[in-house]
Protein backbone atom coordinates (compact mmCIF):
# COMPACT_ATOMS: atom_id res chain seq x y z
CA UNK A 1 0.00 0.00 0.00
CA UNK A 2 3.09 2.47 0.97
CA UNK A 3 5.16 1.24 -1.63
CA UNK A 4 2.35 2.11 -4.53
CA UNK A 5 1.43 5.23 -2.86
CA UNK A 6 5.40 6.33 -3.08
CA UNK A 7 4.85 5.54 -6.69
CA UNK A 8 1.72 7.49 -7.48
CA UNK A 9 3.81 10.36 -5.31
CA UNK A 10 6.69 9.94 -7.89
CA UNK A 11 4.48 9.76 -11.03
CA UNK A 12 2.53 13.12 -9.55
CA UNK A 13 6.05 14.88 -9.08
CA UNK A 14 7.18 14.16 -12.39
CA UNK A 15 3.82 14.96 -13.84
CA UNK A 16 3.73 18.05 -12.38
CA UNK A 17 7.52 19.20 -13.11
CA UNK A 18 7.23 18.44 -16.53
CA UNK A 19 4.06 20.66 -16.65
CA UNK A 20 6.20 23.35 -15.29
CA UNK A 21 8.18 23.17 -17.91
CA UNK A 22 5.55 22.71 -20.36
CA UNK A 23 4.11 26.33 -18.77
CA UNK A 24 7.27 27.88 -18.91
CA UNK A 25 7.29 27.20 -22.82
CA UNK A 26 4.92 29.51 -23.10
CA UNK A 27 7.10 32.87 -22.73
CA UNK A 28 5.68 35.86 -23.63
CA UNK A 29 8.10 38.90 -23.53
CA UNK A 30 5.32 41.60 -23.28
CA UNK A 31 5.57 43.79 -26.02
CA UNK A 32 2.94 46.49 -24.90
CA UNK A 33 2.50 50.16 -25.97
CA UNK A 34 5.21 51.35 -23.95
CA UNK A 35 8.27 49.96 -25.81
CA UNK A 36 6.17 49.00 -29.22
CA UNK A 37 7.21 51.95 -31.35
CA UNK A 38 9.10 50.37 -34.30
CA UNK A 39 11.20 51.64 -37.38
CA UNK A 40 11.36 49.16 -40.44
CA UNK A 41 13.59 49.23 -43.43
CA UNK A 42 13.97 47.35 -46.32
CA UNK A 43 15.88 48.11 -49.92
CA UNK A 44 16.34 46.08 -53.07
CA UNK A 45 20.06 45.21 -52.18
CA UNK A 46 20.71 45.07 -56.47
CA UNK A 47 20.34 48.91 -56.78
CA UNK A 48 22.62 51.06 -57.04
CA UNK A 49 21.83 53.52 -54.38
CA UNK A 50 25.37 55.00 -54.97
CA UNK A 51 24.38 56.64 -58.42
CA UNK A 52 21.03 59.04 -56.96
CA UNK A 53 22.21 62.51 -56.74
CA UNK A 54 18.57 63.85 -57.13
CA UNK A 55 14.83 63.35 -56.14
CA UNK A 56 11.92 64.17 -56.29
CA UNK A 57 9.44 64.52 -53.61
CA UNK A 58 5.75 64.27 -53.54
CA UNK A 59 4.49 67.42 -51.50
CA UNK A 60 1.02 65.14 -50.36
CA UNK A 61 1.10 62.43 -47.58
CA UNK A 62 -1.16 59.97 -48.79
CA UNK A 63 -4.09 58.38 -46.73
CA UNK A 64 -4.54 54.98 -46.97
CA UNK A 65 -7.28 53.38 -46.11
CA UNK A 66 -9.57 55.76 -43.68
CA UNK A 67 -9.71 59.40 -45.37
CA UNK A 68 -10.41 61.13 -42.10
CA UNK A 69 -6.76 60.86 -40.69
CA UNK A 70 -5.45 63.87 -39.24
CA UNK A 71 -3.62 66.24 -41.48
CA UNK A 72 -1.51 67.69 -38.41
CA UNK A 73 1.11 66.02 -39.13
CA UNK A 74 1.90 66.10 -42.86
CA UNK A 75 3.83 68.87 -42.54
CA UNK A 76 6.25 67.25 -39.90
CA UNK A 77 5.92 63.76 -42.35
CA UNK A 78 7.35 65.95 -45.49
CA UNK A 79 9.68 68.52 -43.89
CA UNK A 80 11.60 65.60 -42.04
CA UNK A 81 12.10 63.44 -45.20
CA UNK A 82 12.99 66.23 -47.15
CA UNK A 83 15.59 67.63 -44.50
CA UNK A 84 16.86 63.58 -44.43
CA UNK A 85 17.04 63.45 -48.16
CA UNK A 86 19.03 66.80 -48.38
CA UNK A 87 21.81 65.22 -45.72
CA UNK A 88 22.16 62.13 -47.80
CA UNK A 89 23.71 65.17 -50.55
CA UNK A 90 21.07 64.28 -52.58
CA UNK A 91 19.20 67.52 -54.20
CA UNK A 92 15.50 68.41 -54.82
CA UNK A 93 14.20 68.16 -58.71
CA UNK A 94 10.48 68.26 -60.29
CA UNK A 95 8.83 66.24 -62.03
CA UNK A 96 8.88 69.09 -65.24
CA UNK A 97 12.82 68.51 -64.87
CA UNK A 98 14.67 66.55 -67.49
CA UNK A 99 15.25 63.31 -65.75
CA UNK A 100 18.30 61.11 -66.03
CA UNK A 101 19.10 57.97 -64.01
CA UNK A 102 20.20 59.49 -60.83
CA UNK A 103 16.90 60.57 -59.96
CA UNK A 104 14.71 58.81 -57.50
CA UNK A 105 10.90 59.49 -56.29
CA UNK A 106 9.64 59.33 -52.71
CA UNK A 107 6.39 59.77 -51.60
CA UNK A 108 4.90 59.38 -47.94
CA UNK A 109 1.92 57.96 -46.61
CA UNK A 110 -0.28 57.90 -43.20
CA UNK A 111 -2.65 54.87 -42.10
CA UNK A 112 -4.10 53.38 -38.76
CA UNK A 113 -5.24 49.95 -38.18
CA UNK A 114 -7.72 49.08 -34.85
CA UNK A 115 -7.04 45.78 -33.47
CA UNK A 116 -9.68 44.16 -30.86
CA UNK A 117 -8.41 41.76 -27.81
CA UNK A 118 -11.60 39.93 -26.71
CA UNK A 119 -10.32 38.21 -23.75
CA UNK A 120 -13.63 35.99 -23.46
CA UNK A 121 -11.76 33.88 -25.73
CA UNK A 122 -8.96 32.94 -23.30
CA UNK A 123 -11.74 32.15 -20.58
CA UNK A 124 -14.57 30.15 -22.30
CA UNK A 125 -13.37 27.07 -23.26
CA UNK A 126 -15.75 23.91 -25.24
CA UNK A 127 -18.92 25.70 -23.66
CA UNK A 128 -18.04 25.88 -19.91
CA UNK A 129 -15.89 28.07 -18.09
CA UNK A 130 -12.13 26.74 -18.49
CA UNK A 131 -10.58 25.19 -15.24
CA UNK A 132 -8.44 27.79 -13.61
CA UNK A 133 -10.50 30.62 -13.99
CA UNK A 134 -13.26 31.46 -11.86
CA UNK A 135 -16.59 32.47 -13.26
CA UNK A 136 -16.82 36.09 -11.91
CA UNK A 137 -13.69 36.83 -14.16
CA UNK A 138 -16.34 36.97 -16.67
CA UNK A 139 -14.73 38.72 -19.99
CA UNK A 140 -13.36 41.86 -21.38
CA UNK A 141 -12.23 42.84 -24.42
CA UNK A 142 -10.23 46.14 -25.30
CA UNK A 143 -9.30 48.34 -28.85
CA UNK A 144 -6.12 49.95 -29.64
CA UNK A 145 -4.96 51.69 -32.72
CA UNK A 146 -1.88 52.19 -34.20
CA UNK A 147 -0.38 54.96 -36.70
CA UNK A 148 1.99 53.97 -39.95
CA UNK A 149 3.79 56.61 -41.66
CA UNK A 150 5.29 55.42 -44.80
CA UNK A 151 8.46 56.52 -46.61
CA UNK A 152 8.57 54.45 -50.41
CA UNK A 153 11.77 55.26 -52.51
CA UNK A 154 11.26 54.36 -56.23
CA UNK A 155 13.40 54.54 -59.49
CA UNK A 156 11.24 57.31 -61.31
CA UNK A 157 13.62 56.16 -64.75
CA UNK A 158 12.68 52.62 -64.78
CA UNK A 159 9.03 52.99 -64.32
CA UNK A 160 6.56 50.36 -65.94
CA UNK A 161 3.13 52.39 -66.90
CA UNK A 162 2.14 53.64 -63.71
CA UNK A 163 3.86 51.65 -61.99
CA UNK A 164 7.57 52.62 -59.73
CA UNK A 165 10.25 49.94 -59.09
CA UNK A 166 10.24 50.26 -54.98
CA UNK A 167 13.72 50.68 -53.78
CA UNK A 168 13.49 51.55 -50.44
CA UNK A 169 11.12 51.94 -47.86
CA UNK A 170 10.91 53.04 -44.44
CA UNK A 171 7.88 52.09 -42.33
CA UNK A 172 7.12 53.66 -38.68
CA UNK A 173 4.64 52.45 -36.75
CA UNK A 174 3.23 53.03 -32.80
CA UNK A 175 0.35 53.30 -30.98
CA UNK A 176 -2.14 56.42 -31.30
CA UNK A 177 -2.30 58.32 -28.46
CA UNK A 178 1.23 58.52 -27.60
CA UNK A 179 2.58 61.86 -25.76
CA UNK A 180 4.54 64.54 -28.21
CA UNK A 181 3.48 62.03 -31.78
CA UNK A 182 5.19 65.03 -33.70
CA UNK A 183 8.73 63.89 -31.85
CA UNK A 184 7.90 60.77 -32.52
CA UNK A 185 7.50 60.99 -36.19
CA UNK A 186 10.59 63.15 -36.66
CA UNK A 187 12.58 60.45 -34.92
CA UNK A 188 11.32 57.71 -36.67
CA UNK A 189 11.79 59.39 -39.88
CA UNK A 190 15.50 60.31 -38.58
CA UNK A 191 16.48 56.57 -37.16
CA UNK A 192 14.86 55.06 -40.80
CA UNK A 193 17.45 57.69 -42.76
CA UNK A 194 19.72 57.09 -40.56
CA UNK A 195 23.45 55.78 -40.95
CA UNK A 196 23.41 52.88 -38.88
CA UNK A 197 19.99 51.89 -40.19
CA UNK A 198 20.29 52.71 -43.96
CA UNK A 199 23.89 52.85 -44.55
CA UNK A 200 23.89 51.91 -48.36
CA UNK A 201 22.05 55.48 -48.70
CA UNK A 202 25.48 57.22 -47.88
CA UNK A 203 27.15 55.29 -50.47
CA UNK B 1 42.51 -31.90 -17.72
CA UNK B 2 41.07 -31.34 -21.33
CA UNK B 3 37.28 -32.47 -20.00
CA UNK B 4 37.75 -29.69 -17.33
CA UNK B 5 38.90 -26.87 -19.94
CA UNK B 6 36.05 -27.93 -22.15
CA UNK B 7 33.66 -28.00 -19.13
CA UNK B 8 34.76 -24.24 -18.33
CA UNK B 9 34.46 -23.05 -21.43
CA UNK B 10 30.83 -24.45 -21.93
CA UNK B 11 29.40 -22.89 -18.73
CA UNK B 12 31.19 -19.45 -19.68
CA UNK B 13 29.61 -19.52 -22.66
CA UNK B 14 26.17 -20.39 -20.70
CA UNK B 15 26.58 -17.53 -17.77
CA UNK B 16 27.55 -14.95 -20.87
CA UNK B 17 24.61 -15.87 -22.59
CA UNK B 18 22.30 -15.90 -20.21
CA UNK B 19 23.95 -12.00 -19.26
CA UNK B 20 23.10 -11.55 -23.00
CA UNK B 21 19.68 -12.24 -22.26
CA UNK B 22 17.13 -11.86 -25.75
CA UNK B 23 16.48 -8.52 -26.09
CA UNK B 24 14.07 -8.72 -28.91
CA UNK B 25 10.79 -7.69 -27.90
CA UNK B 26 11.18 -5.89 -24.97
CA UNK B 27 11.07 -1.98 -24.96
CA UNK B 28 11.84 1.03 -23.09
CA UNK B 29 9.86 4.03 -22.51
CA UNK B 30 11.44 7.50 -21.70
CA UNK B 31 10.40 11.40 -20.88
CA UNK B 32 13.11 13.96 -21.51
CA UNK B 33 13.78 17.29 -20.20
CA UNK B 34 15.86 19.01 -23.15
CA UNK B 35 18.22 21.96 -23.61
CA UNK B 36 18.77 23.17 -27.03
CA UNK B 37 21.37 25.09 -28.40
CA UNK B 38 20.54 26.79 -31.35
CA UNK B 39 22.76 26.38 -34.67
CA UNK B 40 23.34 27.44 -38.51
CA UNK B 41 19.99 29.64 -39.46
CA UNK B 42 18.38 29.65 -36.60
CA UNK B 43 21.36 30.62 -34.37
CA UNK B 44 20.98 33.86 -36.94
CA UNK B 45 17.59 34.02 -35.40
CA UNK B 46 17.94 33.26 -31.93
CA UNK B 47 20.76 33.12 -30.35
CA UNK B 48 19.83 32.28 -26.42
CA UNK B 49 20.35 28.59 -25.56
CA UNK B 50 16.78 26.89 -24.88
CA UNK B 51 16.38 25.53 -21.19
CA UNK B 52 12.05 25.25 -22.41
CA UNK B 53 11.87 21.68 -23.48
CA UNK B 54 10.70 18.17 -23.12
CA UNK B 55 10.27 15.11 -25.35
CA UNK B 56 8.78 11.84 -24.86
CA UNK B 57 9.96 8.25 -26.65
CA UNK B 58 9.65 4.54 -26.99
CA UNK B 59 11.57 1.97 -28.57
CA UNK B 60 11.15 -2.04 -28.84
CA UNK B 61 14.00 -3.93 -29.78
CA UNK B 62 13.64 -5.32 -33.10
CA UNK B 63 16.82 -8.12 -32.47
CA UNK B 64 19.10 -8.45 -29.10
CA UNK B 65 21.06 -5.06 -30.35
CA UNK B 66 18.72 -2.86 -32.55
CA UNK B 67 15.54 -1.22 -31.50
CA UNK B 68 12.88 0.88 -33.27
CA UNK B 69 11.41 3.24 -31.78
CA UNK B 70 8.88 6.83 -32.08
CA UNK B 71 10.01 10.14 -30.40
CA UNK B 72 7.87 13.39 -29.79
CA UNK B 73 8.92 16.04 -28.36
CA UNK B 74 8.86 20.60 -27.86
CA UNK B 75 11.73 22.90 -28.06
CA UNK B 76 11.23 26.51 -27.37
CA UNK B 77 13.80 29.23 -28.28
CA UNK B 78 12.97 32.65 -27.85
CA UNK B 79 14.92 36.46 -27.18
CA UNK B 80 14.11 39.42 -27.11
CA UNK B 81 15.67 42.52 -28.85
CA UNK B 82 15.74 46.16 -28.63
CA UNK B 83 17.53 48.64 -30.76
CA UNK B 84 18.97 47.62 -34.08
CA UNK B 85 18.74 44.87 -36.38
CA UNK B 86 19.68 44.06 -39.64
CA UNK B 87 18.46 41.82 -42.27
CA UNK B 88 19.85 41.00 -45.22
CA UNK B 89 17.10 43.32 -47.17
CA UNK B 90 16.46 45.44 -44.15
CA UNK B 91 16.53 46.57 -40.57
CA UNK B 92 14.00 46.91 -37.35
CA UNK B 93 15.00 49.72 -34.87
CA UNK B 94 12.94 48.84 -31.29
CA UNK B 95 11.96 46.21 -29.29
CA UNK B 96 11.30 43.16 -30.98
CA UNK B 97 10.46 39.34 -29.77
CA UNK B 98 11.55 36.09 -31.56
CA UNK B 99 10.37 33.00 -30.61
CA UNK B 100 11.05 29.45 -32.37
CA UNK B 101 8.80 26.83 -31.27
CA UNK B 102 9.45 23.30 -32.38
CA UNK B 103 7.69 20.05 -32.44
CA UNK B 104 9.53 16.63 -33.62
CA UNK B 105 7.62 14.00 -34.97
CA UNK B 106 10.49 11.06 -35.62
CA UNK B 107 10.97 7.58 -35.74
CA UNK B 108 14.27 6.16 -34.70
CA UNK B 109 16.29 3.15 -34.88
CA UNK B 110 18.98 2.64 -31.78
CA UNK B 111 21.96 0.21 -31.83
CA UNK B 112 23.14 -0.80 -28.30
CA UNK B 113 26.39 -2.10 -28.96
CA UNK B 114 26.28 -3.78 -25.44
CA UNK B 115 22.92 -4.95 -24.14
CA UNK B 116 24.10 -7.32 -21.48
CA UNK B 117 21.98 -7.26 -18.01
CA UNK B 118 25.18 -7.30 -16.13
CA UNK B 119 25.99 -3.87 -17.63
CA UNK B 120 25.00 -0.31 -15.74
CA UNK B 121 25.10 1.58 -18.62
CA UNK B 122 24.46 1.25 -22.00
CA UNK B 123 25.91 3.30 -24.80
CA UNK B 124 23.48 3.45 -27.63
CA UNK B 125 23.37 5.56 -31.14
CA UNK B 126 20.21 6.45 -33.18
CA UNK B 127 18.67 7.41 -35.92
CA UNK B 128 15.86 9.34 -36.46
CA UNK B 129 14.00 10.53 -39.52
CA UNK B 130 10.59 12.41 -39.86
CA UNK B 131 8.77 15.69 -39.53
CA UNK B 132 8.72 19.01 -37.66
CA UNK B 133 6.53 21.44 -37.26
CA UNK B 134 7.99 24.62 -36.86
CA UNK B 135 6.56 27.82 -36.17
CA UNK B 136 8.87 30.71 -36.20
CA UNK B 137 7.63 34.29 -34.91
CA UNK B 138 8.85 37.86 -34.66
CA UNK B 139 6.64 40.54 -32.76
CA UNK B 140 7.18 43.99 -34.24
CA UNK B 141 5.84 46.22 -31.41
CA UNK B 142 2.13 45.49 -31.95
CA UNK B 143 2.24 43.55 -34.95
CA UNK B 144 3.50 40.06 -35.30
CA UNK B 145 4.71 37.80 -38.30
CA UNK B 146 4.39 34.35 -38.43
CA UNK B 147 5.99 31.23 -40.43
CA UNK B 148 4.42 28.17 -39.69
CA UNK B 149 5.64 24.62 -41.47
CA UNK B 150 6.43 20.97 -41.86
CA UNK B 151 10.07 20.12 -42.38
CA UNK B 152 11.35 16.76 -43.02
CA UNK B 153 14.17 16.39 -40.86
CA UNK B 154 16.96 14.03 -39.58
CA UNK B 155 19.05 13.84 -36.37
CA UNK B 156 21.44 11.62 -35.54
CA UNK B 157 21.81 11.15 -31.49
CA UNK B 158 24.62 9.27 -28.64
CA UNK B 159 23.84 8.22 -25.37
CA UNK B 160 24.12 6.54 -22.86
CA UNK B 161 21.53 4.88 -20.07
CA UNK B 162 22.11 3.90 -16.67
CA UNK B 163 19.90 1.33 -15.28
CA UNK B 164 18.98 3.00 -12.33
CA UNK B 165 16.92 0.32 -10.66
CA UNK B 166 15.41 -3.19 -12.13
CA UNK B 167 13.68 -1.40 -14.48
CA UNK B 168 14.18 2.11 -13.99
CA UNK B 169 16.93 3.66 -15.87
CA UNK B 170 17.97 7.20 -16.21
CA UNK B 171 19.63 8.55 -19.42
CA UNK B 172 21.93 11.30 -20.97
CA UNK B 173 21.92 11.72 -24.60
CA UNK B 174 22.87 14.63 -27.10
CA UNK B 175 20.94 14.78 -30.38
CA UNK B 176 21.85 17.16 -33.68
CA UNK B 177 18.70 18.03 -34.72
CA UNK B 178 18.36 19.11 -38.60
CA UNK B 179 14.91 20.53 -40.18
CA UNK B 180 15.22 21.12 -44.06
CA UNK B 181 14.27 24.06 -45.49
CA UNK B 182 10.37 24.37 -45.83
CA UNK B 183 8.21 27.76 -46.08
CA UNK B 184 9.31 30.74 -46.04
CA UNK B 185 12.36 32.22 -43.50
CA UNK B 186 10.72 35.55 -41.59
CA UNK B 187 14.26 37.60 -41.52
CA UNK B 188 14.25 37.39 -45.59
CA UNK B 189 16.91 34.38 -45.45
CA UNK B 190 16.44 32.17 -48.74
CA UNK B 191 16.68 29.26 -47.24
CA UNK B 192 14.22 28.17 -43.65
CA UNK B 193 16.42 25.28 -42.65
CA UNK B 194 16.26 24.95 -38.60
CA UNK B 195 19.13 23.28 -36.69
CA UNK B 196 19.85 23.10 -33.02
CA UNK B 197 21.58 20.35 -30.53
CA UNK B 198 19.64 19.25 -27.55
CA UNK B 199 21.71 17.95 -24.96
CA UNK B 200 18.37 15.52 -23.04
CA UNK B 201 18.30 14.26 -19.53
CA UNK B 202 15.68 11.50 -18.92
CA UNK B 203 14.14 9.09 -16.97
CA UNK B 204 12.45 5.60 -18.33
CA UNK B 205 10.66 2.48 -17.92
CA UNK B 206 12.41 -0.65 -19.41
CA UNK B 207 11.04 -3.83 -19.87
CA UNK B 208 13.59 -6.61 -18.53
Amino acid sequence: MLKKFKKNILAIAIIVSFAGVLSSCYYDYGIDSENSNIVVTGYDNTYPFNTINRYILDTTVNKIGDQSITNAFNSTIINTTRANLNKLGWTEASLSDSLANDVVRVSTGITTTTYTVNYNDYYWYGGGYYWGYPPYYGGYSYSYTTGTVIIAMADQKNKNGDQLPLIWSGILNGPVGQPNPSGLITEGINQAFSNAQSPYLYQ
Amino acid sequence: MKIKSVLIIIITILVSSSSFAQQKGKYLASIYYNMSFPVGRTSDFIKNPSFAGVSFDGKQFISNKTAIGLLFGWNVFNKQNDGLQTFPNGAIYGSTASYVNALPFLASATYFPNTSRNAKTKFYMTGYVGAYDILTQLELGVSTLESNNWHFGLAPEVGVYYQAGRTTNLTLSVRYNYAFSSGEALNGDDSNEQSWINVNLGIGYNSW
